[in-house]
């Protein structure tokens, strides 16, 4: 590419706009708004993973004086089965409309069934117990085996495997199966010397973004109906609500509060559609908020995997061959991430036969949600793995294999495109370079690397730039800022303006204010929005310029705009964007300008990770003791915030890798259902966390930028793993690495 | 029936009435609307909720609003001197300590009653003491530069 | 003429794993494909983005592209 670019503002370290509301406490997260006349709504769940339900008797709790309104399945307008998108992934309504509330079977410990909305959150929760339910009670199918076996129960009696080559004539609870290929592995295998083949386990964890689902809704039949809510798109639970309840857009408002963590999970819609049907009709506003509880029973973990992998390579390195076959687990409707584990699990590497085939396995529990480069971590952990034990029995060093192999442009992926310019060697190369890499490895610790691999995406985004006559402004945008992106925005406006990025205040707006943006999510904000962002300051720059020739009465093309001031070429006049501005009423009016893109060429992101731990050999306990994340920016547009991505990332993974699991009893329920028990990493489990920016512009972004947010959790599943492995001397097949499981291992002794 | 709770909170005399089931945590944001106190678990695990009762550390989460009769309390909303923001929040943001930012008011008032009882933590102690507060967004990394930062502009200050 | 590429999944209904085409535009390649592999049906390309030369596109309908094109049918993509 072109010589690095200078840059004014991209690259520095700017405090974020919306920083003094969220160190004050001022900031209004999704619990935090109230409307008067406001009631609460609580929700009734299954006590049961699998059941039919018999009876659903909702009127005692009807009659009673402090209840406002029930909800139960029968007051959704009858949908049909139709797939439409939302959030990021396609969802079929029907599901949704099932998930939210279980229409004639439970499919998991936790399921709604009946909503009460009452004067008071303890007098709804109290009402709860007026509801009289009658079950059948099902065998819970708790785990991908169970469900596959001969004579499994179903979930759902009319379910067919989609993606058969000869379609499917009984029902299971494999929702589809998909395949890829590229070469032929056969006759790959026949070249190799060596072979490591490995059936790779995870579990169901959970995103556990710290602010628990909430949402606050208002019904008007006559006015737009307004729905406050912790999302990470508001126009796509305005999609939900509307395809649920058979509403208009425009009768829906969203606005998104402040989010509190989302990482996938607050992607799709679980209360909102409940508190419009409580609102609709007690003619109240109605607050819902799930407890911790709720949110690991019923919201979005990520699929349990199980993954088949057989990697061959040349004495001399060269991978000749790799195969794969994935499970994933979609909880109790079809769609887990399988599609994008199948599509990234190889990737990383440049290898002429390849073949994958993942399947969809629907299990009684919770429906999944996006976490993070959903599918990515499952799979990537299978075949970094594997990597590390081929490397090992090659006696090649694991980063010189990854050399020898790596993707890089040109490459042919697996799921189609030829890949263009992409920082992988370049995130070796640094990993070596490290001084992390460079440091041995400690008395009683293991080593670790792994590399990983995702796509991002672009997508619609649509922002408006209003200019003051002042020359302050506002950016408006759609993207709800989940881990401050507005700083991002400011700055890339600013470097197109030419001005001090303060004099811009970037907020997310409502529904109604701007046209449809997608989620926050698939690292595509920074990307996409920020392709609007730039595009909507380039059309203020146009305006300026045509408003400065009109004073000076000569063509836009007589002037030129650098660093806030337009310049007049024909004379030596020159304006500032506020002078400009400022006499915007004589020549035609305020200044906006506006940027509506549906962005393309979203570059993907390499990123390696070093891992050493230390293992307790009596307790089996293991500590990360060192930490280096190294990633593709392609251009780091805030640094801080860029990093911050990598260590977040990073630690997701390594709770992961050693403690996060849900633990069902034979009943199905969770039984780590808090964070007491389904321990995420604390400050004191961790070292610093380093990171390494690589910066390879991708080429379709004006600054070079690549999306940052999810291929850091895809590499930390396999770099702790191998170093624990390398600890302990045994191959390791199964995360988490808990003390039980490590200790086990250990006395193992294989 | 309802109980009248009195107590001072950022300096201020306050009274509300409440159920007496009702957490301080509840009694903070649904009674006098200040939500700059979160709620991640209401029970105790996640340090959201951190507030200082009359001098010590608690989650307002385990904590009933009628034991705050009488008591002094300190929120988030009191750490700021109005627009003057305490050097542990202008270190948050200097440091880029916060991503979605639901864990910093916990983490703010945990890092000032954390230096107010150890003006010089080492890093390990600053983790251990902050292993109370969960952030899922950071990976805590920066969370201790931003307060081993401001526990050294508070050392020069003194 | 631009090439396609189709995934495993594709080539089960058209037969190849690659093909050419006269088509300069994705109405026109869409439209060339079905005459050309009878078994594929207008529903098997909908739903997926297209890569034009790498680029991913989730929209490609008003998409143009140059004879020296490589074209890939990807599914559209999920995240979080
Ligand atoms: S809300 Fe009090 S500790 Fe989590
Ligand atoms: S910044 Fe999101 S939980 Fe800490």
């Amino acid at each position: 590419m072109s010589e690095a670019r200078q840059f004014q503002h991209i690259g520095q370290r700017t405090i974020r706009p919306d920083g003094f509301d969220k160190v004050t406490g001022r900031a209004n997260y999704g619990a935090d708004f109230r409307l008067p006349g406001m009631i609460w709504g609580k929700i009734l769940r299954s006590p049961h993973a699998h059941a039919k339900i018999k009876k659903l008797d909702v009127s005692k709790a009807e009659a009673h004086p402090d209840v406002l309104a029930v909800a139960t399945h029968q007051d959704f307008p009858s949908v049909n089965s139709e797939a439409f998108a939302a959030g990021e992934a396609m969802m079929d309504v029907l599901d949704l409309a099932r998930n939210v509330l279980a229409d004639k079977k439970v499919l998991y410990h936790g399921h709604a069934i009946a909503a009460i909305a009452a004067t008071s959150e303890a007098a709804a929760a109290m009402a709860l117990n007026l509801i009289e339910v009658e079950y059948e009670v099902l065998p819970p199918v708790m785990t991908i085996d169970a469900a596959l076996a001969e004579d499994a129960p179903l979930l759902h009696e009319d379910m067919m495997t989609q993606g058969l080559t000869e379609p499917a004539t009984t029902p299971s609870n494999v929702a589809s199966r998909m395949e890829l290929k590229k070469g032929d592995v056969a006759s790959g295998f026949a070249e190799a010397d060596v072979i490591v083949e490995r059936t790779y386990e995870t579990p169901t964890v959970h995103q556990g973004y710290i602010e628990p689902h909430a949402t606050v809704v208002r019904y008007d039949d006559k006015a737009p109906s307004l729905v406050w809510a912790s999302t990470q798109g508001h126009f796509d639970v305005r999609a939900s609500v509307s395809k649920l309840l058979k509403m208009k857009l425009g009768q829906v408002k969203v606005i998104a509060s402040e989010i509190g963590g989302g990482f996938g999970g607050k992607t799709t819609v679980y209360l909102e559609p409940v508190a419009m049907i409580l609102s609709k009709k007690s003619g109240r506003p109605v607050k819902m908020i799930m407890s911790r509880e709720e949110v690991f029973r019923a919201s979005g973990p990520a699929s349990a995997s199980r993954s088949h992998v057989k990697i061959g390579a040349k004495q001399s390195g060269e991978i000749v061959a790799m195969e794969a076959t994935l499970h994933f687990e979609a909880g109790a409707f079809k769609g887990s991430p399988m599609g994008p584990g199948c599509m990234t699990i190889f990737t990383p590497y440049d290898v002429p036969n390849l073949f994958v085939e993942g399947y969809d396995v629907v299990v009684n529990k919770a429906k999944v949600a996006a976490y993070r480069a959903p599918g990515a971590p499952q799979a990537e952990f299978a075949a970094e793995m594997a990597m590390n034990e081929l490397a090992a029995k090659l006696n090649i060093d694991p980063i010189d294999f990854r050399l020898l192999n790596a993707a890089k442009e040109g490459t042919q992926t697996i799921y189609g495109p030829k890949l263009k310019e992409v920082g992988l060697v370049e995130c070796l190369e640094a990993a070596r370079r490290s001084p992390h890499y460079q440091s041995p490895v400690g008395e009683g610790c293991g080593r670790g690397l792994a590399a990983g691999f995702w796509f991002n995406i672009g997508g619609q985004s649509s922002v408006t730039l209003n200019l003051n006559p002042d020359g302050t402004g506002t950016i408006i945008e759609g993207s709800p800022d989940i881990g401050g992106s507005r700083a991002s925005m400011q700055m890339m406006a600013a470097e197109v303006l030419g001005i001090e990025p303060n004099r811009l205040n970037p907020i997310v707006a409502d529904t109604e204010t701007l046209p449809y943006n997608q989620t926050t999510g698939g690292s595509r904000t920074t990307f996409a929005t920020g392709m609007a962002v730039i595009e909507a300051a380039e059309d203020v720059v146009e305006q300026l310029k045509q408003r400065a020739a009109s004073l000076w009465n000569v063509t836009a093309e007589q002037v030129d705009y650098k660093n806030g001031v337009v310049l007049n070429l024909a004379g030596d006049d020159q304006m500032t964007l506020a002078q400009i501005c400022a006499s915007a009423e004589k020549t035609g009016g305020q200044i906006s300008g506006r940027g509506n893109v549906n962005a393309r060429g979203a570059g993907p992101s390499f990123a390696v990770h070093l891992c050493d731990v230390k293992v307790d050999q009596e307790t089996g306990k293991t500590d990360v003791v060192r930490y280096t994340a190294i990633q593709d920016a392609g251009k780091a547009i805030h640094p801080s915030y860029v990093e911050g991505q990598f260590q977040g990332g990073a630690v997701q993974g390594i709770g992961w890798a050693l403690n996060e699991e849900y633990v069902y009893n034979s009943d199905g329920i969770m039984e780590n259902a808090g964070f007491l028990d389904y321990r995420i990493p604390l400050a004191s489990d961790l070292p610093e966390i380093e990171t390494i920016i690589v910066e390879v512009p991708n080429t379709f972004h004006p600054f070079g930028v690549r999306g940052v947010g999810e291929t850091g959790i895809v590499p930390p599943l396999g770099a702790v793993a191998s170093a624990v492995s390398d600890a302990i001397d045994r191959p390791v097949t199964k995360i988490p690495c808990s003390p039980p499981h490590v200790l086990s291992m250990i006395l193992n002794q294989g | 029936m309802k109980t009248h709770v009195q107590t001072e909170i950022n300096g201020e005399a306050v009274e509300c009435l409440i159920d007496p089931s009702t957490t301080l945590l509840n009694m903070l944001r649904n009674d006098l609307l200040l939500t700059g106190t979160k709620e991640g678990c209401g029970s105790g695990d996640c340090g959201a909720c951190s507030v200082v009762m009359d001098g010590e550390l608690v989650c307002a989460c385990l904590v009933l609003g009628v034991e705050a009769s009488g008591a002094k309390i300190e929120t988030i909303e009191g750490v700021a001197d109005k627009d003057q923001l305490h050097v542990i929040q202008e270190k948050f943001l200097e440091h880029a300590a916060l991503q979605c930012g639901i864990c910093t008011p916990g983490l703010i008032v945990s890092t000032k009653a954390l230096l107010a009882q150890n003006p010089n933590p080492t890093e390990e102690e600053a983790r251990y003491f902050l292993a109370g507060n969960l952030c899922r967004c950071t990976g805590y990394d920066k969370i201790i530069k931003a307060v081993m930062d401001a526990a050294s502009v508070l050392k020069e200050a003194s | 003429m631009a090439v396609v590429r189709f995934s495993s999944h594709l080539e089960t209904r058209t037969g190849v794993l690659e093909t050419e085409v006269k088509a300069m535009s994705y109405r026109d390649l869409i439209q060339e494909l079905l005459e050309k592999f009878p078994s594929l049906r207008g529903s098997d390309l909908e739903d997926l983005a297209l890569a034009l030369d790498g680029e991913l596109i989730q929209e490609p309908l008003l998409v143009t592209f140059s004879s020296t094109a490589e074209l890939h049918f990807v599914p559209k993509l999920a995240a979080g």
